[in-house]
């Protein structure tokens, strides 16, 4: 991915020979998430194995999948996300006062590796964030920390996105952090457009958010994710009367 | 020991992609079972990522997760399937959870060259052949240095020791500038048959029918029973005069533009068959060993390299034909050294999907001792059959299989052609064959003897020393008897048990 002149200067400056050039800082920090991808291919198989039943209880019908498609941060937007965090800030983050640098960012960002579970309707995200919060497993191996963003007012929302995170740390390595993001197929279909219209522009041009972003634009980004909210509840609502009928009927879900 | 459990989809990806040709990649896929495994994973992937640095120049190396192997396009849509290996992370830790290297190198070394298949499959008995052929790139040198340095060959290995492997091998791989045809004297019987049998096999290629006389052009595309009306043209000359033929034919070898390598494999079957046959108007053996030795002397001629499994200086100077072997350069095909050994079986193993450790793969060789390549790929044949009839192999039971079926009378064929060749030493003279098992029934007791002690086991039988020396050339070809610090013993471990097993006790009865 390509870097802007401010993220050249960054990677010359801080990142330490021979890794120091638009061509290789990738390198360095690919070998610095080496204990995170590890990890999440180990949590990704527990949490398959979790979601194993209620799969096959629902086997009559998609019930949810991982994607582990997105998987990485790329080093750009690492890079982009330390730069980010030494501006004076106007608004509420994640990162400490001080900010990320580049010889803590591997312990201190908690998305640096992360996958995501997509499910169907929204009482299945639900349904799958009981059963993660409820595991023992999990429990034992990680500190959990859930973000619930479903239900938010507009106001308490920094964007359009609506999904239940959980940000884990292993226990036996303080500081390796890795993320689980649950959501609907509609939120994750807002999710990969405003991704492609919002953060990758942003990314690329972080200068230019009043020429990019006006108002309208992300007038209309919140609406579409506050339309496909209201879908995801219309399809929850139908799929609840059709399994009430089909138990009045004596029949299976 | 264990099969691949294929039912396991989810694991680690890592992936070698060509700078230049992506794809030009393949990669290992490691299922995991769970959270506990976090160190061992992330050892094997600093170990497969030091190892890349080999490769570095042509492949980058990446590594992710992966829900489901079977969906592996999502991922990396690019990838080339027939490159994908699986492996459980146990089989490149050691059970101190060390990173096991040479397991690594050898997969990466045989994937990176683009060997097809990556892991060589086991030809219990047969040829291995392409990428089935394992190591023995010393001895494929060693003949190419010889080669070049226009010396004349004698390779000698007992049976099932890999010497047609390795001999097929040089005719895929001739030393450079050379072309290598390989002909079977086996069958042979004077040497009218000997220039046939050579005849027959230069016509089946294309590189040596053009050297030949017009007529044989187009030979090597046609059928049997054209080439068979050919040769029977041919067969009028050859049994008008034999020596002037060959001459002609080598002469004709000699003017090609490329070095000319003739295979004799069993030469001395040939030999032998002469002197049973004794013919004077066929041409006696010796008459055709002076006269070859005399041919093989021609500085232009072609390179030779002859082979068998029989000792065959021993054998001619106990039928008072020595003196005719001395200008070629004598490579033995030793045991497998016990690197290459337990790599070759942690690949072999991992070819027929059996997940084997470290500990595993040296508890089979330490058990076979140094091995000859066709009993070691007999238990490992075996071993992996178990498996996929579902056993879990510990050591304990890969000991019992061992003892009980590898040495058990169950396999009493594998061994069959150890016990004929012993029968074979009467050719030797009549107290040949038992004065050799009395030898080797010593060894096989007390593991090691002084020499002094083993001649006296033979002048028990034998009641003289002549034809000791003789036999104990012999013996240390066919049985791997070795001597150090005035000391003999068998050098295979298994061999020793077995005789131990068996035909020591035959002998005492």
């Amino acid at each position: 991915m390509t870097l802007i002149p401010q993220q050249i200067t960054f990677v010359r400056t801080h990142i330490p020979p021979p890794h120091n050039t638009p061509e290789s800082y990738e390198k360095f920090i690919e070998l610095r998430l080496r204990p995170h991808k590890v990890l999440l291919t180990m949590l990704m198989q527990t949490v398959d194995s979790l979601l194993l039943p209620i799969q096959r209880q629902h086997r009559r019908r998609f019930f949810c999948r991982i994607d582990g498609s997105n998987q990485v941060k790329n080093p750009a937007s690492i890079i982009d996300k330390i730069l980010r965090s030494r501006k004076p800030r106007t608004n509420q983050g994640n990162a400490s006062a001080s900010g990320y640098t580049i010889k803590d960012f591997d312990t201190t960002m908690t998305d640096l590796v992360r996958f995501r579970i997509v499910c169907n309707f929204l009482s299945d995200v639900r349904k799958v964030a009981d059963i993660i919060t409820a595991s023992e497993k999990v429990a034992k191996h990680f500190r959990v920390e859930k973000k619930d963003s479903l239900e938010l007012r507009p106001s308490q929302r920094k964007s359009g996105e609506r999904s239940i995170k959980f940000i884990l740390e292993y226990k036996n390595r303080s500081g390796l952090f890795l993320e689980i993001q649950v959501m609907t197929l509609l939120q994750e279909a807002w999710d990969k457009k405003d991704h492609f219209l919002v953060y990758e522009t942003h990314r690329i041009e972080p200068g230019e958010d009043e020429r990019n972003f006006p108002d309208y634009l992300d007038a209309k980004l919140f609406a579409m994710s506050e339309l496909l909210y209201v879908a995801d509840n219309y399809f929850d609502d139908l799929r609840n009367s059709r399994e009430n009928e089909s138990d009045n009927a004596g029949g299976k879900p | 020991m264990k099969i691949h459990d294929e039912h396991k989809r989810t694991g680690h990806l890592l992936s070698f992609t060509g700078h230049t040709r992506p794809e030009d990649n393949f990669t290992f896929f490691f299922p995991v079972e769970g959270l506990d495994q976090f160190d061992d994973l992330l050892k094997l992937i600093d170990g497969f990522q030091q190892c890349a640095e080999a490769i570095a120049d042509r492949y980058h190396f990446s590594h992710s997760s992966i829900i489901d192997i079977g969906r592996l396009e999502d991922l990396f849509p690019e990838a080339d399937r027939a490159r994908i290996l699986r492996f459980e992370p146990s089989q490149f830790l050691d059970k101190e959870g060390l990173f096991v290297e040479e397991f690594a190198r050898a997969v990466l070394d045989r994937q990176a060259a683009g060997i097809t298949p990556a892991l060589p499959l086991l030809f219990t008995g047969g040829k291995a052949a392409g990428a089935n052929f394992f190591d023995r790139e010393k001895e494929l040198q060693d003949i190419h240095d010889l080669i070049a340095q226009g010396k004349n060959l004698l390779l000698h290995a007992p049976r099932r020791f890999g010497k047609s492997s390795l001999l097929t091998r040089l005719v895929a791989a001739p030393p450079p500038g050379g072309q290598a045809c390989y002909i079977d004297l086996e069958g042979g019987k004077s040497p009218k048959d000997f220039i046939i049998t050579i005849l027959k096999a230069l016509v089946q290629r294309k590189e040596f029918c053009a050297l030949l006389p017009p007529h044989f052009a187009e030979a090597h595309e046609m059928s049997e029973s054209g080439r068979r009306e050919i040769l029977k043209g041919e067969w009028r000359e050859i049994a008008g005069d034999w020596r002037q033929y060959t001459e002609k034919l080598f002469a004709m070898l000699a003017r090609a533009p490329f070095r000319c390598i003739l295979i004799l494999d069993e030469f001395p079957w040939l030999i032998e068959d002469m002197i049973e046959l004794h013919s004077e108007k066929e041409g006696t053996a010796r008459d055709f060993l002076r006269w070859f030795a005399s041919a093989r002397q021609q500085a232009a001629g072609p390179a030779f390299i002859l082979s068998g499994s029989e000792h065959l200086p021993s054998f001619l100077e106990s039928h008072g034909l020595a003196g005719h072997m001395e200008d070629l350069e004598p490579i033995r095909l030793g045991l497998f050294e016990q690197d290459a050994a337990r790599t070759f079986s942690f690949l072999a193993l991992a070819g027929r999907k059996i997940m084997a450790t470290r500990e595993e793969v040296d508890h089979i060789l330490t058990l076979l001792g140094r091995p000859i390549p066709y009993f070691l790929q007999l238990f490992l044949d075996f071993l992996a059959e178990k498996c996929w009839a579902g056993e879990t192999l510990g050591p304990e039971d890969i000991e019992r299989h061992y003892y009980q079926n590898l040495l058990g009378s169950a396999r009493t064929r594998a061994f069959e052609s150890i016990s004929l060749q012993l029968e074979r030493y009467r050719r030797f003279g009549p107290y040949h064959r038992d004065g050799a098992a009395a030898v080797l029934d010593l060894l096989a007791r007390k593991e090691q003897a002084d020499k002094a002690e083993v001649k006296e086991a033979w002048l028990s039988i034998a009641g003289t020393t002549t034809g000791f020396k003789t036999m104990l050339a012999v013996l240390r070809d066919d049985f791997y008897v070795e001597e150090a610090d005035g000391m003999l013993f068998m050098s295979s471990k298994l061999l020793r048990e077995w005789w131990h097993r068996h035909e020591a006790v035959d002998l005492q009865l």
